[in-house]
């Protein structure tokens, strides 16, 4: 019997045994991203058919002065992150804690704010 | 916190402190906060909190052992309950209820691959595991086998089956057609499986879906008698290739022709999807994806009281060089062998009136989409959409029938807007077998106003459509008895007969009140 949680989990253990911590983390938020976020937010044009739907309305919303791709931000904080993912926005849904734990979403957040300089 | 009709607050909270004890106190959700995340995140109440089926709780078991004792506790303080397995079908309620304050079955920690058989190409799964997450566990075993998912891919393909959901259409998009066995929690806390998952260690389960006696597996789809705790799945392997074909005229009376060859085609296994459709009538539609490409003489025959003349029809398409009629054909599999199907389809395809276009063959299994989620962002909508969508049989007669009798229903709305913005839909290629499918998103908005008018508008296209024999394949939890009520032969027997089950399995009412237009006794209204 293998699970879902399990074959994560084994990852992350992997990562945090090349003794990097905070690299553990970023792995592990791009992992999330890759599978909660990436099939709304990853860059444009996307591979399908019609664009990526969180990049298109983004884009149109910062027409350029912002990176509507989540991944080339350099503005986002942890916090923000992490509200939005539950709360939801517009036509995002909120995300449970039971498809995103609430360890989960702390490594989401860490890596889309890590490009913030701040 | 919203206590549920027929439910006593003291009963409800004794119930919510026994699930705490049953799955952990951290895996039951009473704040806000957190109920806020089961409630339908496209709901067209928006600005209407007293009209929303707001859930008063959740919880989240992760055995079947926890499963059941959540359910002996709900009947113990007569609670309802409203299983999902991953809650993204965002276009049909998501995952909320049909009654305010009922308690939510989160089954997302249930995500167990039990097994994967390459050779026998089937898997035995929990309902919490996404089409995603088990695209990727299928690649790190090496696996060539695929599901038929829809976008965006964080949906459950148990959920999607027992909502009778479609995929991407790998060879059948039908995705409940791929499940051969289920194991259920009964609404009194049995554990069932069905066919020879019945049979002790029988390795039968996922093979033969009948074992002996009745066959009651439909029973536990778009149903409120159990909850689907584990399904066995068959999966088609990935193929090496993909053809398709178009055929195009400029009258529309060439349809009917182009369908009469095609839906044989289909039912020989020569091709393995087909569409049928009028480009120069959808070509003002704003929800394609792809933006109004036609003329905008298009509306003005669209809001003529006839809808336009065949002949009309023909003109514009040949002034616009759009097609009036399309037939399209796809074929996936072993190279040689989908050229060799090809190749005979094309010798009953040539005799056809049009010009015929074959398409560069597409090496490789790829996931496509059978609506595209980014579609819906381009509509210009801050709050999502819910879907009508009607079948109708795998006619050109039918096909033209049904959209303008959609037509009629949104003129007689005086809704013109959501008139242009759907145009006219033949099928998308990927559902139509030997009925076809209308997709349309009534998309929602902040005005309230707005979205009660079209609230309104579905309500009278269902029983429109109903009428003329067109039901709902599926519809939003709010919308479950609206739909039920088309499906009305002989003074509702079926409705009658369900209920008798419902009462029969369910005696304490416990289990989603009002799914699938179905409730128990004591919430039954005359």
């Amino acid at each position: 019997m293998r699970t879902v949680a399990r074959v994560a989990l084994t990852l992350a253990v992997s990562f945090a045994l090349v003794g990097a911590g905070r690299a553990a983390d970023l792995g592990r938020g791009k992992q999330v991203f890759q599978i909660w976020c990436a099939g709304c937010h990853e860059p444009l044009p996307g591979p399908s058919y019609a664009p990526p739907a969180g990049t298109y309305v983004l884009n149109k919303r910062y027409h350029g002065t912002k990176p509507a791709a989540l991944e080339q931000r350099t503005d986002l904080t942890a916090a923000y992150v992490k509200a939005i993912v539950r709360a939801g926005r517009n036509m995002m849904p909120p995300t449970r804690k039971t498809e995103v734990s609430d360890t989960d979403l702390d490594a989401l957040a860490a890596y889309l704010a890590g490009n913030n300089p701040r | 916190m919203i206590i549920p009709e027929g439910t006593t607050e003291a009963n409800f909270r004794t119930a919510l402190q026994e699930f705490a004890g049953a799955v952990g106190a951290e895996w039951v959700f009473t704040s806000e906060a957190d109920i806020s995340t089961y409630r339908d995140a496209y709901s067209p109440f928006i600005g209407q909190p007293q009209k929303m089926n707001v859930p008063g709780a959740a919880v989240a078991p992760v055995t079947v052992e926890q499963v059941q004792q959540v359910v002996r506790i709900a009947n113990k303080y007569t609670v309802p309950l409203w299983a999902f397995s991953t809650g993204r079908n965002l276009g049909y309620g998501g995952s909320s209820p049909t009654m305010r304050g009922t308690v939510m079955v989160d089954l997302k920690r249930m995500n167990k691959v039990i097994e994967v058989n390459e050779t026998k190409a089937y898997m035995i799964v929990e309902p919490g595991i996404s089409f995603i997450e088990m695209y990727r566990h299928l690649q790190s075993i090496g696996s060539n086998l695929r599901l038929s998912a829809p976008q965006p891919g964080w949906g459950s393909p148990i959920g999607n089956a027992v909502d009778r959901g479609h995929g991407d259409a790998s060879y059948n998009g039908d995705n409940y057609s791929m499940v051969k066995g289920l194991e259920v929690v009964t609404p009194t806390a049995e554990l069932v499986r069905t066919g020879c998952g019945s049979v002790p260690d029988s390795k039968l389960w996922p093979l033969y879906e009948y074992g002996f006696g009745p066959f009651i597996s439909g029973m536990f789809t778009q149903s409120n008698f159990g909850i689907v705790t584990k399904a066995c799945f068959w999966l088609t392997p990935n193929w090496e290739t993909e053809q398709t074909f178009t055929i195009e005229s400029d009258r529309s009376d060439d349809l009917q022709r182009y369908i009469d060859v095609l839906l044989p085609l289909r039912n020989e296994g020569i091709i393995h999807g087909w569409g049928a459709t009028s480009p120069i009538r959808e070509s003002g539609a704003h929800n394609d994806g792809r933006h109004p490409y036609g003329p905008k003489t298009v509306y003005q025959l669209l809001h003529q009281s006839d809808g336009g003349s065949m002949r009309q029809w023909d003109d514009l398409g040949r002034s616009a060089r759009i097609p009036a009629s399309r037939g399209t054909a796809r074929m996936r599999g072993a190279a040689p062998v989908v050229k060799a199907q090809l190749d005979y389809a094309l010798t009953r395809v040539r005799g056809l009136p049009g010009t015929l276009q074959v398409q560069p063959a597409r090496s490789g299994a790829w996931i496509g989409p059978l609506i595209d989620f980014g579609i819906i962002a381009i509509q210009e909508t801050s709050h999502g959409h819910f879907y009508f969508s009607p079948m109708y049989d795998a006619s050109a007669k039918d096909l033209y029938a049904i959209n303008d009798t959609v037509r009629r229903v949104m003129i007689a709305h005086d809704d013109y807007d959501m008139l242009d913005n759907f145009c006219w839909s033949g099928t998308r290629g990927t559902t139509a077998d030997k009925y076809m499918l209308i997709l349309l998103e009534f998309l929602v908005h902040d005005d309230v106003e707005l979205n009660n008018r079209r609230l309104a508008l579905f309500r009278a296209l269902v029983k429109t459509c109903g009428e003329n024999g067109w039901p709902e394949y599926r519809t939003p939890s709010y919308m479950q008895d609206v739909v039920m009520n088309q499906y009305s032969f002989n003074n509702h027997s079926l409705l009658h007969f369900l209920e008798t089950v419902k009462d029969a399995v369910d005696p304490n009412g416990i289990l989603a009140p009002g799914k699938g237009g179905i409730w128990p006794r004591r919430l039954r209204r005359s």
